[in-house]
């Protein structure tokens, strides 16, 4: 197997606030390799959003990122970064697609000065070069006449160009991992197909590695090698995009599957979860999912479970996985993936 | 650009002749004449009343005035016989002028430094000491500060000259504090609240994401779009300055307009107090008209109409 | 190890329990005190507040205003510009100053033989600066109250006839403002006042016609953004009227704008009554308030600096109190600033 470019293990992120310490990251553990694309899936709240931030410093200052977590680089361990050491991180090692492109971009300052500035700083580029450094990154993001708007100011911009000038900024210094927290969730739906579309197209050109956020299904089925689903500060399943699709295991993931709709399969009715995820000032001892999982074991109202290993890239945290738990019968609308699963992947091998 | 320009100075033309005429129709409800000397006689009455024109119908005399003030006469003073209010006010108006100008720009200076400071430390002590003198501030009338600045550099130290103006420029400096602390404690809660609220934007944290290190991101983002809002509080602050500047200047007998203004209220000078608040307007008006240009050319959201 | 009963289906369990550790709710005045508690600065400044109109409130039955402005003419210069005497062997509260003619300490009092303690020292003919300042505070208070009330009133229906009509009177409504804001308050002030003549009541009048712009900006913004809002477009759809619509819907969602406006206004009133009895456009003397105290005793500033000094003290102390309140219920309302 060959080694990750970026591993987290054992991430523990808590905010201080007045009501008291959120454990808003309580222990995630993930890999991210060369070229692929990681998508990380959970409902708002789930902490998908500050584990990004995490991996570029940028939480508020009230966080912190407990002892002993490691986020490795390399041969650095980012957890243990000062302020001072990340500027050698951001936009060159790791850079960050932002959700909302109508707020991500400053209104004061040209867009071509803006998509410029990681230039000069990481690639050591003259005010010169790196504006036309900008106008070919402009025109690889699909700006039309880049050449007259690149001294353009972002409120004369659409939020779907805006968004192309977010992602020009984030490749300007060349990263090797892209972070896209959201990316078109803040956009027209027409206009969503086509920033994926300049994602994934950029992602083969650089051969850059890609941590897609998103809560939506439909645009990880699009774009993901590989899916991490959390939840409550928890990664509960990962897999290949297939495993989780086809073969979940998870009955969190189950819901979430069974909670999309699907034009494709076109099989059964919507089912929403019940409930609400746990407040995470207070964080339950057992599975954080066990009062919304109709499929709860005693022993998930107790103790937290471990990671069962499905296949050598599928794992779940579910104590449904346990040998002596009974086999529980998954929704319907999960029968189905997984008979689909069995008859084109389990057959070929 | 040139438009946007005509069009507010048209405004203004529309704005001052409402207030010319408000407050010429509003002197002449006013009680009391200011021929208080009972000594005199009818027949001098009449001719004093000859003199200023106030003989004929209010009309007539409001349609001079008019004219009058079209060619930059302001009328005759009541108190200082042949005095010309234009000459008054034109004599002691750059005293006014220097000293309101000293205070806001020190205020204004150290505002955006005490603000952008705040923000940067947010509840910290050095935010906390800072919060505690804007408020302070805030609460303190210029005149009282006045009193408390040559109470304590004046009469107990004996470090400042306590009255006067143009002699030397130490002269300047109580007065000039005393006026400045307003604007400063304003401006500084301004910047603050500002401050906090980009430093808490998206566009400041992506400009984070760039790795370009925090004294780049709060140089070339922050402190530029902080402070851009900063130009629609010198309105305000001007006009607070005119206030201040009344008593502050009645304090340290300082001779400018706002000294006159309030000594020419019990002598019930009218064409000097008429000719004060059109001036006070005037300036004032001019003073938003340029910020309003300002920040039309320094941030690229404002489009002029 | 877990036993195998640990493993036995059960579902979910147990929601009562998990929906206990839920925050309890808050209706919206009480998160407020909530969150306005946290404020120490504000409360202790609210305490304030509170004790100084009770005891203004209750000075009106033992000090009144007759009291404070009588002097004795026979005794005059036996009791005239006594400093701060509390007959306690504190500095500067301990009865010396200098007497004119002499630069060297001693106590006036056993100087001028007065047996008598002034807490707060006498004035320049020789009344107790103690019953001045209390009935001073009382009338400034009550000028500063006067004015903001009718402001609220005034300032409030502006306001919401302008937001909530639009179109020309809106137009004609903020012309009108702007025109207000372009003459310094100051002289507005002024030539209300010598328009109104002399008195407490013009005073209030003057005052309160030049605070309301403040008020009528924030409540017709505060209309704009609510009227758009759909329990208001429900209340019209229904055929509510104007005015009911404006009582029971608007003014209740924009009290917390209405009330830091309040506050804010407050200080900048007690500020307009000192500027004016400074011009002497304030109260009439005998009358005392805390700016006529304070401009009487400018000319003595040099030689009895406590009769100026006190009075500025006490009308920076409350103005300080109602911002430090403002602010604090600010926050306390819009929460947002709070967290982290």
């Amino acid at each position: 197997m060959q080694t990750p470019i970026l591993e987290v293990k054992n991430l523990e992120v808590s905010f201080a606030t007045y009501a008291g310490t959120i454990q808003a990251i309580r222990g995630v553990d993930f890999q991210l390799f060369e070229g692929e694309t990681l998508a990380i899936v959970g409902e708002s709240g789930s902490g998908k959003s500050v584990t990004t931030k995490t991996l570029l410093g940028l939480n508020a200052a009230n966080a912190t990122v407990k002892k002993g977590s490691q986020i490795l680089l390399g041969n650095t361990n980012l957890a243990d970064y000062k302020e001072k050491d990340w500027d050698q991180i951001r936009g060159k090692k790791i850079a960050m697609v932002f959700q909302d492109p109508m707020t991500s971009l400053d209104p004061t300052m040209t867009i071509g000065k803006q998509i410029a500035e990681p230039m000069e700083k990481h690639l050591g580029k003259k005010a010169k070069e790196a504006r036309e450094a900008a106008l070919a990154l402009m025109k690889d993001v699909g700006i039309p006449d880049a050449e007259e708007h690149i001294d353009d100011y972002p409120h004369q911009w659409s939020g779907g160009m805006r968004q192309r000038a977010v992602i020009a900024i984030a490749l300007a210094a060349e990263p090797d991992i892209l972070i896209a927290d959201e990316p078109t969730t803040a956009l027209d739906v027409t206009i969503q197909a086509q920033i994926l579309n300049i994602l994934k197209a950029q992602q083969k050109k650089r051969k850059m590695a890609v941590i897609f956020i998103t809560h939506d299904l439909g645009v990880v089925a699009d774009v993901a090698d590989r899916v991490a689903v959390m939840y409550a500060g928890k990664i509960v399943e990962k897999g290949t995009v297939n495993e989780i699709f086809y073969n979940p295991k998870h009955p969190y993931t189950w819901g979430l599957l069974s909670s999309m709709p699907t034009t494709s399969t076109a099989l059964g009715s919507l089912h929403a979860i019940p409930g609400t995820p746990p407040d995470l000032l207070y964080p339950p001892k057992g599975d954080a999912f066990a009062n919304r999982n109709a499929y709860a074991l005693k022993i998930d109202h107790e103790k937290q479970p471990p990671f069962f290993q499905v296949s050598p890239t599928h794992e779940a945290a579910t104590w449904l996985l346990d040998k002596r738990a009974p086999k529980v019968v998954p929704p319907e609308e999960i029968q189905k993936r997984q008979a689909y699963w069995q008859e084109h992947f389990v057959k070929e091998g | 650009m040139a438009r946007y320009i005509l069009k507010r100075a048209l405004i203004l033309i529309i704005t001052m002749w409402i207030v010319v005429t408000a407050t010429f129709f509003l002197m002449q409800i006013l009680p009391g004449t200011p021929y208080n000397n009972p000594k005199l006689t009818q027949s001098a009455i009449d001719q004093l009343n000859a003199t200023y024109g106030l003989d004929k119908p209010v009309l007539v005399q409001y349609w001079d005035y008019l004219i009058n003030l079209l060619h930059g006469d302001l009328g005759t003073s009541f108190q200082y016989q042949n005095q010309s209010v234009s000459t008054l006010i034109g004599q002691r108006l750059p005293i006014s002028a220097q000293l309101g100008f000293q205070a806001l720009v020190v205020g204004v200076l150290l505002g955006l430094w005490f603000g952008a400071v705040s923000a940067r430390n947010q509840n910290k002590k050095l935010d906390g000491f800072l919060g505690v003198i804007s408020t302070l501030g805030i609460s303190t009338p210029s005149f009282i500060l006045a009193i408390v600045l040559l109470f304590v550099f004046g009469y107990q130290l004996d470090w400042l000259p306590i009255s006067g103006w143009g002699d030397s420029f130490s002269q300047t400096i109580l007065p000039t504090l005393a006026l400045a602390v307003t604007p400063m404690a304003i401006t500084t809660r301004f910047v603050r609240s500002e401050m906090i609220e980009v430093l808490h934007s998206d566009y400041i944290q992506l400009a984070r994401a760039k790795g370009i290190g925090e004294d780049q991101v709060i140089q070339k983002h922050a402190y530029r779009n902080s402070m851009i809002p900063i130009l629609t509080l010198i309105g305000p602050l001007t006009a607070g300055l005119l206030t201040g500047s009344t008593l502050v200047e009645n304090i340290f007998s300082i001779p400018g307009i706002g000294q006159q203004f309030v000594s020419s209220i019990p002598t019930k000078d009218y064409p000097v107090i008429m000719g004060t608040t059109i001036v006070y307007a005037l300036m004032l008006m001019v003073m938003i008209l340029i910020t309003d240009i300002l920040t039309a050319i320094v941030d690229p959201r404002v489009r002029l109409q | 190890m877990e036993a195998s009963q640990d493993f036995e289906l059960v579902g979910i369990e147990n929601v009562a329990a998990t929906e206990k550790i839920n925050k309890p709710t808050l209706t919206f005045w009480q998160s407020v005190w909530h969150r306005l508690k946290k404020n120490k600065l504000a409360v202790i400044s609210m305490y304030f507040l509170i004790a100084i109109s009770a005891f203004a409130l209750v000075s009106t039955a033992v000090v009144s205003q007759n009291s404070a402005n009588q002097f004795n003419t026979n005794a005059g210069s036996k009791y005239k510009n006594l400093p701060p005497k509390s007959g306690l062997p504190i500095p500067f509260w301990d009865g010396n100053g200098t007497v004119l003619g002499s630069t060297d300490k001693v106590d006036v009092y056993e100087k001028n033989g007065v047996d008598k303690n002034f807490i707060l020292g006498t004035d320049n003919l020789g009344r107790s600066l103690g019953k001045r300042v209390t009935v001073g505070l009382r009338i400034s208070l009550f000028v500063a109250l006067a004015a903001t009330a009718i402001d609220l009133l005034f300032g409030v229906s502006y306001g919401l006839v302008s937001g909530w009509f639009g179109g020309w009177i809106d137009t004609v409504l903020q012309r009108f403002i702007e025109i207000i804001s372009a003459i310094p308050t100051l002289v507005v002030v002024t030539l209300l006042a010598m328009l109104f003549g002399s008195g407490i009541g013009s005073i209030i009048l003057a005052i309160a016609l030049t605070n309301w712009v403040g008020m009528a900006r924030q409540v017709r913004n505060q209309t704009l953004t609510l009227k758009e809002r759909d329990f208001v477009l429900a209340a019209k759809t229904l055929g509510e009227s104007g005015p009911k619509i404006a009582f029971k819907h608007l003014v209740p969602n924009m009290a917390g704008t209405i009330i830091v406006q309040v506050m804010m206004t407050i200080p900048s009133a007690i500020m307009f009554e000192a500027v004016l009895s400074a011009i002497n456009l304030g109260v009439k003397a005998p009358t005392a308030s805390l700016g006529t105290l304070i401009s009487d005793a400018q000319q003595m500033l040099q030689y009895y600096p406590y009769q100026i000094l006190i009075p500025s003290a006490i009308l920076v102390l409350v103005s300080l109190a109602f911002i430090l309140l403002g602010d604090g219920l600010r926050d306390a309302f819009d929460p947002k600033m709070l967290d982290e």
